[in-house]
């Protein structure tokens, strides 16, 4: 075996390497992240020909839509001290957010900064779509950005009515080719926020063009429906609908209502039933985790954190998979214990956890111990997307 | 029709250096391109196969043969795969053009995955090295395009 594989080394290294037919080569190149296309373009006129072909955009994303998303991260710098006091709230500044993008490996791909405006950096939202864009959201600023190539776009604002909490929800429907962004706001403003509140809702539509160049959007169209609660600004985005949870301090038309839900195709409210540990301990986070919807909660006792996944999307079966003792992690006696921790990502039989709202871990399910991989700048967060060559220059 | 393996004839592949390789028929079934022929009736006399050396078709049928075995179980084949492509880059080029030729899809794919991993890291020179590419930019020309993309080369 050994002297044959030596032979046809010998026998290919004597001819001249054979030319790749293109339709093998654009497989190859329709792999790669987009940054380093954007470099290879430089490589000879037949492959900048080749990366700035439409025919080669739509091959790519289709070639991406099959992998495992990618990641971004944010965090934010700023000169004032983040933790803004709620008399602040109106106050607002510019910050600098800071986007790093990492592979289905979590191998880093790609660092770039933006200028934003907002008035409480903890109000500050970054959501998924399931697809090419992402979306931040601040008070009274909504920014569209393809992480891929770095482009960073503020939409045009909405209703003059203020958002408690910044309530945004963004996603992307396949069968239309259409992003929508939703837009929570107050009816009037001098509502008495504990009371009976009443939230407008309205809607932007981003449409793409069919070889995933370009994007067209529209202007607000505002629902006649209004949103049957307040939320919360945590969201998350999974089989087409948008998830919100509904703020505790909200009277509720049924007290069995945790989560509001919003169907982005139908554009139609409706609430999802909560795992029974909801209606005990209250808080909760919800999160999309490999196209699920988890929630994760801590319990009795706050540093077990205990991860729901819906299992049945016909009767809302909630199935606890995990439940993580923070305790054995190490050097957390002196943490605060209200924000113990929620999960980010699971691969490969880990689950990678922010916790104390700054460090990052992954925890093994099987050997049940954590590896620590860091801190990060808080507030922190994270969303999925995937790589393309979509432009909103013209937007 | 039926190809399983208790059933399964032989056929003979001739490469483009002469060379003829007795495979199972459905192990050789796996290339689309042989397959239709077997459809078609055309499969008697040995297949010529013009594009393909007598080298390369061996490793392109050893890895018919892995992915022809329904023991094989995936955790097993992806182990396989990943050894099966540790070799050098004239070898993968002529597995490429015979994954193509043969249309076996999930060896151009493995293939292609291999290359793209390969390169990825690599610098615009290396890519024309690697390739046998020739740069038929003007130095200006160059250095516009680096301009235009200036954000992918920071």
């Amino acid at each position: 075996m050994d002297s044959m594989t030596t032979l046809n080394k010998m026998e290919h290294s004597t001819e001249e390497v054979p030319q790749i037919p293109a339709n093998a080569m654009l497989d190859i190149l329709s792999r790669l992240p987009v940054k380093i296309l954007c470099r290879f373009r430089c490589v000879s006129k037949l492959w900048r020909n080749y990366l700035s072909d439409p025919y080669f955009f739509e091959l790519h994303h289709h070639h991406q839509s099959q992998q495992k998303p990618y990641f971004v991260f944010m965090s934010l710098f700023c000169d004032f001290d983040h933790r803004v006091s709620p008399s602040d709230v109106d106050l607002e500044f510019n910050t600098t957010v800071h986007l790093s993008s990492a592979n289905n490996e979590g191998q880093p791909m790609s660092e770039f900064t933006k200028q934003v405006k907002v008035d409480c950096l903890l109000k500050i939202s970054l959501l998924p779509s399931h697809n090419n864009l992402i979306c931040l959201s601040t008070k009274n600023h909504i920014y569209i950005c393809n992480p891929s190539i770095q482009e960073f776009f503020e939409l045009p604002a909405g209703s003059p009515f203020e958002s408690f909490s910044g309530s945004v929800g963004f996603g992307y429907i396949p069968s239309t080719d259409e992003y929508k962004v939703v837009r929570l706001f107050y009816r009037r403003l001098d509502l008495d926020y504990s009371n009976n509140c009443v939230e407008g809702c309205e809607i932007l539509t981003i449409r793409t063009s069919t070889s995933y160049v370009s994007g067209s959007c529209s202007s607000w169209k505002v629902l006649e429906e209004d949103c049957p609660y307040v939320t919360d600004n945590f969201m998350a985005f999974v089989n087409g609908s948008l998830y919100w949870r509904i703020d505790s301090m909200c009277d509720k038309k049924d007290e069995d209502d945790y989560i509001l839900s919003f169907d982005l195709e139908a554009e139609k409210f409706w609430i999802l039933p909560p795992p029974p540990c909801v209606k005990v301990h209250g808080w909760f986070w919800l999160v999309e985790i490999g196209e699920e919807l988890w929630l994760s909660q801590n319990g009795d006792d706050p540093l077990i954190l205990d991860m729901w996944m819906l299992r049945d999307w016909d009767v809302f079966v909630w199935v606890k998979e995990y439940s993580i003792d923070l305790r054995t992690m190490d050097a957390i006696g002196t943490l605060p214990s209200w924000y113990s921790g929620h999960p980010i990502d699971i691969r490969n039989e880990e689950i990678l956890i922010l916790s104390f709202g700054e460090r990052l871990d992954y925890y093994n399910i099987k050997t049940k111990t954590f590896t620590h991989l860091g801190y990060v700048n808080h507030p922190f967060r994270h969303c999925y997307y995937r790589e393309s060559f979509l432009s909103l220059r013209s937007i | 029709m039926s190809l399983s393996p208790s059933t399964s004839k032989m056929l003979s592949l001739k490469s483009s250096d002469g060379k003829v390789l007795e495979v199972e028929e459905h192990v050789a079934v796996l290339c689309e391109t042989i397959k239709s022929l077997v459809e078609d009736g055309c499969a008697d006399s040995p297949i010529p196969l013009a594009n393909v050396d007598g080298a390369t078709l061996g490793n392109v049928m050893e890895w018919c043969k892995k992915h022809a075995d329904q023991k094989a179980s995936a955790d097993d084949l992806e182990d396989w795969d990943a050894e099966f492509v540790e070799r050098d880059q004239g070898e993968l080029y002529h597995l490429i053009m015979a994954a193509n030729y043969l249309n076996i899809k999930g060896l151009l794919d493995l293939i292609c995955q291999k290359v793209a991993d390969m390169i990825k890291g690599k610098h615009p020179e290396k890519i024309r090295e690697i390739f046998n590419i020739e740069n038929d930019f003007t130095p200006e020309q160059q250095e516009q395009i680096r301009k235009d993309n200036s954000w992918a080369f920071e």
